[in-house]
């Protein structure tokens, strides 16, 4: 599978950096967040990581050249970070801020589903606030996680909260 | 499961709050040695 060259910076966030061959860099973070699951779970505590995709750097604003490598880049990117424990949890919340949080989950489905091995479970739920707001909210774990029933459960749960 | 404490939107406030604040360090980072530095090592190795 062809894909660009990672590096792994750590920081506080478990920060990985890429360069597209059009001289984007992109930043993926997979950054703490058991505090937004501690009243939910009573497992897996320090296992939760919110994943983050972002743009350090783009020559071409405000446009982002499309680029067939980053998907497998990032589906690596994720196999790196399980590497160090099969336990991991990872949620996604795509941006919502300028209304494009369907497009952001559709490409985000598009490279999980065509690039990532199948020993990922991936878990989509749709949660709305007290705006009718729409957040696309992904949660993806290890297949083998010994706790994956509870976790997803715990995960679905989220949409049942009273607001 | 243990009974939440927390409401549905307070999970999501935190979840967007922790989002944008992220978003902001990463605008920030371009500017951080540490990852000028790992930049400048990727493009080395790239070529682009």
């Amino acid at each position: 599978m062809k894909h660009y060259q990672f590096l792994y910076i750590g920081e506080k966030d478990n920060s990985y950096i890429f360069e597209t061959r059009k001289k984007v860099f992109y930043e993926i973070r997979f950054k703490n967040s058991d505090y937004i699951f501690e009243n939910l779970s009573d497992t897996n505590n320090g296992l939760f990581y919110e994943f983050v995709i972002d743009i350090l750097e783009n020559p071409h604003k405000p446009f982002i050249p499309a680029d067939e490598l980053i998907g497998p880049t990032i589906a690596l990117i994720f196999n790196d970070f399980y590497a160090n424990d099969h336990n991991l949890v990872t949620v996604y919340v795509c941006d919502s801020s300028d209304r494009k949080q369907d497009l952001r989950m559709k490409k985000f489905n598009q490279w999980f589903y065509k690039y990532q091995d199948t020993s990922f479970l991936k878990v989509d739920e749709i949660v709305t606030d007290n705006k009718n707001n729409r957040y696309p909210i992904s949660l993806i774990l290890k297949a083998t996680n010994p706790n994956r029933h509870k976790i997803i459960d715990t995960f679905l749960s989220i949409k049942h909260l009273t607001k | 499961m243990k009974k939440s404490n927390i409401s549905k939107d307070e999970i999501i406030q935190l979840l967007i709050k922790s989002k944008k604040e992220t978003q902001e360090e990463i605008k920030n980072n371009a500017s951080n040695p540490i990852y000028i530095d790992a930049m400048n090592k990727l493009r080395l190795l790239n070529n682009f």
